[in-house]
């Protein structure tokens, strides 16, 4: 199953879901989903209604009910084996059983026995009863919820799963180390205790919480993709201790493998967005996960397809928290019936939807969407994705400019696969200052200095001309700092040809990563780095360059360059890389790109240009 | 003072009718006397060409909002600039940085004057910085997406304080090779003023200031963030200057100056989400709408100032209040306060409309006392204090009738996680006493494994042990903090003795009785007794804020009553660790005072038997 196939609701039902509010249709239409199980809620709400004193929780229990139909989660009967094989490992921490009990979903093909289930066909009176009492003793027993806010601790706190494990309302209890400081928080820091959003960083600051369970079964391991589901794991963690917390996510997020959603606590008092989170470039659009209902795209032909993402009614836009928006109105020859079209971005690999609207008048009319930002029309004609017109970049005034060439055809020289950032950039700033020395002998006494570093580098090659010609056999390279990553470090001759030498103390392994004109390659050099060229030599030039190169054109590889006209790739032709660039000749100008390294079979981000400049989004 | 004058002068240009912009530019060309044609010259140079039609519009921007804006000069100022003149090798916004530093020293302010820029600023200088700001907001990429209305207060001003006006714009020769290297290679840079702006955070660099009277000037938020303008506006980053002019939770206040960037809402700033915060203001270049006083009213400066704009929405969510006025009681003007320095502190004020003041954009998890001035310039409350939640409602403060509670009080200003490390660097430490002065053979007494509370600590020893030297030593992996250390014999008499071990030195005032004194335990510090003891008790206090309860200290208790106030509970000398006031009315807002020493204090309620501080 994939995780992104929900359940498509009729036209009434998702009309309906306007913002939370209590609807009784909505209630009806959620009694009706159950089927069969319809008891089992009524009597959940008649439980709830005897005392008046339960009002809260009568509207809090209604509130999951109403919401519940399109939540599912695998019938547990159906991977009884893969429960006992998870329930087996040692010591397992329950957040992480429940994302191991959620494996069989996103890895359907591996467990084609596994059965789709939804929640309100098989929730029980006596679970979520216990749930929602669970729920009001957290708001009880936390003061940070004290004043959330009933949509807030909705959301927050009562969502009862993470993904679509097998249903299930227990709770675990976190490890006694975070145990400790949590309750030592609560008893003493009067900032936790009055704040989710405080409380939430101090917990998730700690030591203890970082998840540390090795799972040794290796298919298991694989499967589980821990390093990537840290957001669904934090969730599940901070909920079973009363800290209310959701998921925001970009849709269009590079390298959609590690597919980053992060963790986001509640807080009324604050505009709990983390600036940090969202440094990508080639962000437009922010969601987050609720668990009510969001409008979604409702046409009136069952025929027309909708994308997966768009079916999902559990996402909020929330791309103000993050971003200045601005709104776009685009034609649109949409075939007849058909009522949607789309802004697809781009991740590297492919286009995704991140906004729809119908049309009206051969207009579409989207808002809410991120400056700066590149999108492109989208429909779905026969269920797959096809390009409405151009790709787009929209500027923060709402000027939009189309990416369609202008006709010309200039050369265009390439030298990143993606963009160059100087936020995680440090090991620059520790190069000026370090020192080229020479010496006839290995303990380097007497040494001559040839050359101190005064230049920043970035992630191009950088070279010094030795007027002087020195000549000696060791040579040693000190940077400024204990640490430095050179992906390049060449002494030339007069031949300009780049010696090679025997680098000491020993290190075979990375022995060539400084001289084999590779940027990905790199070597760490803690310390000094001493070179024995066997004889004295004569250097007239020294080059280098940063472990910032990892992402630069390599040398010797063959690329390609497609170029986006009318909505598909056209290849630009091929071309092999050398000199730390590569260059295509009569390219189309003013188009929007993307340049694969067949070689190694990756790919670039798309980039643009933009006053002689490659931009990359 | 002449301060006071100006603002007049600017009311009465708001008030005067003045709406339209040519009369408006009108009245402020009148009021520039003889520096008339000099304003003139720029309207005239930016007339020519309609290309120059939005210059034209900037310029009338600066000039119709350029009463209110001077330069500070006096003898002993003219002297000082001077010297800043010569200072070198440091950033041109660290010289303009100097000029600053000294309005606040008294030796600087003897005769002081104001040079209003309206009747001093040349034509010549303020085309410089127009066409400066244009250009930078035309050229510089990560300002594509600034709008005219945001580039006039964030990029365009030609000042930030009341500097001398001098020709610093252009001074970017000590940013030129690092904002190169940034912008031409970091494509996050190029296109994003917040990330360009990292890159400079390390030019912190303001030099020695060229006068001795000054060397105690301490680089604190002010000028901390005037610098940062300074440097933005001549590398060409939009920014202002915001901040909070006291904090809703705590003591003190906080300025910052804001980068805006074209695509990421980067208005945050960590002191608004770590601590309450009521109000959020900007400095403004442009005039804002100011409270005018009515006739024998009394209204702070800090509401008179027209160049503070109200921005509290755009960094968190907020919440608008409407108070009652009480009958009977007249007033123009009413203020919400929070409670600061010991003080309730007006945050905002509103105009009085048919006995309700209307109070929009207030931060939430937040008291607040409505209050006005009297005639004789006092602060009187206006109603009961009352509590702004989370979720935008309103709780009362106000005691219950015929209902008491009894309260134990064990602090007097509320315990931040920040200080958490504090006591977790004690974890593992240990107590060990030997015969031995290097503890080679050594009874361990007691070892520190659960997280200890900020307060005094105590451990009982085995009373049989009579041991020459005792000692603490801490986690080899981590550095303990600590703060006081004693050792109490049979008897229950403190044991006199010399320190000793590798971290004595650090750790001279152990011994004594300043709890917010503290050392850091790298290693062991000690005791030599000189002779065996036997030590029944061991006290120690790890670093703390020391604002719990100690024994000696006087401390008063007060709840709030409307409308007298503070009201005494009586005071108590601390025998312990914990006070107890029985007896007190409850459900109210209450403050406990040390007579004794300290500054921190925080108002606080009582919900059940916690203590919520607010």
């Amino acid at each position: 199953m994939n995780r992104n196939i929900y359940m498509v609701f009729t036209i009434g039902l998702a009309a309906s879901c306007t913002a939370g509010k209590p609807d009784n249709s909505l209630l009806e239409r959620a009694l009706q989903a159950s089927g069969g199980n319809r008891g089992e809620l009524e009597k959940v709400l008649e439980h709830f209604s005897e005392d008046p004193a339960d009002s809260l929780k009568l509207k809090a229990a209604r509130f999951l009910i109403e919401y519940m139909p399109g939540h599912w989660g695998v019938d547990s009967a159906s991977i009884s084996g893969h429960i006992t094989h998870v329930d087996s490992l040692p010591g397992l921490p329950h957040a992480f059983r429940r994302l191991l009990l959620d494996v069989p979903a996103r890895h359907p093909d591996s467990f084609p026995q596994a059965k789709r289930v939804e929640d309100i066909q098989i929730v029980k009176a006596q679970d979520l009863i216990g749930h929602v009492e669970w729920a009001f003793q957290m708001k009880d027993s936390c003061p940070w919820l004290d004043n959330i806010g009933f949509e807030a601790f909705c959301e927050g706190i009562l969502p009862y799963r993470i993904a679509h494990e097998p249903l299930d309302f227990s709770h675990g209890q976190a490890d006694s180390a975070l145990l400790e400081a949590y309750d030592y928080a609560r008893k003493h820091y009067n900032d936790c205790q009055q704040s989710a959003y405080t409380m939430a960083m101090f917990i998730q600051r700690a030591r203890e919480f970082r998840n540390n369970y090795a799972i040794k079964d290796k298919r298991l391991r694989k499967m589980a993709t821990i390093s990537i589901q840290e957001d669904k794991l934090s969730n599940a963690r901070l909920r079973d201790l009363g800290i209310p917390v959701t998921i925001d996510y970009n849709p269009a997020e590079w390298m959609p493998i590690t597919n980053r959603r992060w963790s986001t606590p509640i807080d009324p008092r604050l505009f709990t967005q983390s600036f940090y989170e969202i440094t990508q470039l080639g962000s437009g659009k922010f969601y987050r996960q609720t668990y009510s209902y969001n409008p979604i795209p409702e046409p009136k032909n069952a025929e027309e397809h909708v994308p997966d993402f768009f079916r999902d009614l559990f996402q909020k836009d929330v791309t103000e928290m993050y971003l200045h928006t601005a709104e776009v109105e685009i034609p649109v020859a949409l075939p007849e019936g058909m009522e949607y079209a789309y802004l697809a971005m781009h991740n590297k690999e492919e286009w995704v939807p991140v906004a729809y609207s119908k049309a009206e008048n051969g207009m579409c009319h989207f808002s809410r969407l991120g400056v700066d930002a590149l999108y492109l029309p989208v429909y779905y004609p026969k269920g797959k994705m096809e390009a409405l017109g151009a790709p787009f970049v929209l500027y923060k005034s709402g000027k939009t400019d189309k990416k369609e060439g202008t006709g010309e055809r200039k050369n265009l020289r390439i030298e990143r696969m993606e963009p160059y950032h100087g936020r995680f950039e440090y090991l620059n700033e520790a190069f000026p200052g370090s020192c080229f020395e020479c010496a006839d002998n290995p303990d380097f006494q007497s040494a001559d200095t040839v050359y101190i570093a005064t230049e920043l580098l970035n992630y191009r090659l950088a070279s010094t001309t030795l007027q002087d010609k020195p000549q000696a056999r060791y040579w040693r390279f000190t940077p400024t700092t204990d640490y430095i990553v050179m992906a390049e470090l060449h002494f030339i001759d007069e031949k300009g040809q780049i010696l090679q030498g025997t680098y000491f103390p020993e290190d075979a392994k990375h022995d060539e990563d400084l001289t084999d004109e590779d940027s990905k390659t790199f070597r760490i050099i803690e310390g000094a780095l001493n070179i024995d060229f066997g004889k004295p030599v004569t250097i007239c030039r020294i080059e280098y360059m940063l472990s910032a190169g990892q992402e630069n054109v390599r040398n010797g590889h063959e690329y390609e360059l497609f170029y986006c006209a009318n909505g598909t790739w056209i290849s630009a032709g091929r071309e092999k890389a050398n000199d730390y660039q590569v260059i295509f000749e009569r390219v189309p100008t003013d188009c929007l790109y993307q340049l694969v390294d067949l070689t190694e079979e990756e790919r670039s981000n798309v980039f643009t240009q933009e006053n002689g400049r490659i931009r990359f989004w | 003072m002449k301060k006071y004058f100006i603002y007049i002068g600017i009311g009465c240009f708001m008030l005067s009718g003045c709406f339209q912009r040519n009369t408006r530019l009108e009245a402020v060309l009148k009021y520039s006397g003889d520096n008339r044609k000099e304003l003139e010259k720029v309207i005239s140079h930016y007339s020519q060409n309609p290309a120059d039609s939005l210059k034209l519009q900037a310029a009338m921007f600066l000039i119709e909002n350029m009463p209110g804006h001077y330069t500070f000069t006096s003898k002993a100022l003219d002297v000082y600039y001077a010297k800043v003149d010569t200072v070198s090798h440091v950033p041109y916004s660290a010289k303009k940085l100097m000029q600053i530093v000294p309005y606040n020293y008294p030796e600087f302010r003897q005769d002081l004057q104001i040079q209003e820029d309206v009747k001093y600023i040349t034509a010549d200088f303020l085309i410089y910085n127009i066409d400066i700001a244009f250009r930078q907001w035309e050229t510089l990429p990560w300002n594509s997406g600034l709008d005219f209305e945001t580039f006039k207060e964030a990029l365009l001003p030609y000042r930030v304080a009341n500097e001398p006006l001098d020709y610093w714009r252009d001074s970017i020769a000590y940013f030129q090779k690092k904002l190169e290297l940034s912008t031409h290679y970091y494509e996050d840079c190029r296109y994003s003023a917040k990330f360009l702006d990292y890159k400079f955070y390390i030019y912190n660099n303001i030099g020695k200031i060229p006068d001795e009277r000054l060397h105690n000037f301490k680089l604190d938020c002010i000028p901390t963030s005037q610098y940062f303008l300074f440097t933005h506006r001549i590398i060409g980053i939009p920014s202002f200057m915001d901040f909070i002019p006291h904090f809703a939770n705590r003591n003190g206040r906080h300025y910052w100056a804001a980068v805006l960037d074209s695509k990421y809402k980067s208005l945050k700033v960590i002191q608004a989400d770590l601590y309450r915060t009521a109000k959020i203001y900007r400095q403004t270049y442009a005039h804002q709408p100011a409270v005018v006083p009515g006739r024998h009213e009394y209204v702070p400066t800090f509401f008179r100032n027209p160049f503070y704009k109200d921005v509290t929405r755009e960094y968190l969510p907020t919440t608008d209040i409407t108070i009652r006025i009480p009958r009977g009681t007249k007033v123009r003007h009413a203020y919400l306060a929070v409670f600061n320095d010991l003080t309730w502190k007006p945050i905002t004020c509103a105009e009085v409309s048919g006995r309700k003041a209307h109070f929009p954009d207030m931060g939430r998890d937040v008291a607040y006392l409505p209050v006005y001035y009297n005639e004789e310039e006092e602060l009187l409350p206006l109603g009961e204090p009352f509590y702004l939640a989370n979720d935008g409602s309103i709780q009362s403060l106000k005691t219950l009738p015929d209902s008491t509670t009894t309260l134990k009080l064990r602090r007097k200003y509320p315990n931040s996680n920040t200080h958490d490390y504090w006591s977790k660097s004690l974890n593992l430490s240990r107590f060990e006493t030997s015969n031995e002065a290097v503890f080679n053979k050594a009874d361990t007494i007691y070892t520190i494994e659960k997280q200890v509370t900020l307060s005094y600590q105590y451990v009982y020893p085995d009373s049989t042990l009579k041991r020459r030297y005792w000692r603490f030593a801490c986690n080899p992996r981590q550095t303990a903090y600590l703060s006081q250390l004693a050792f109490y014999d049979e008897n229950g008499e403190r044991l006199n003795g010399k320190l000793i071990g590798p971290d004595s030195k650090q750790g001279s005032e152990l011994l004594g009785d300043d709890p917010v004194f503290f050392c850091m335990i790298k290693n062991w510090v000690g005791m030599d007794f000189g002779k065996e003891v036997r030590v029944s008790k061991i006290r120690f206090l790890p670093r703390n804020d020391g604002n719990t309860i100690f024994e000696g200290n006087d401390y008063e208790l007060f709840y709030y009553q409307y409308p007298k106030g503070w009201i005494s509970l009586g005071m108590q000398t601390a025998e312990k660790e914990e006070l107890v006031y029985p007896d007190v009315p409850a459900g109210g807002l209450y403050w406990l005072r040390n007579l004794t020493t300290g500054q921190e204090e925080r108002i606080f309620i009582a919900k059940g038997n916690k203590i919520v501080f607010l």
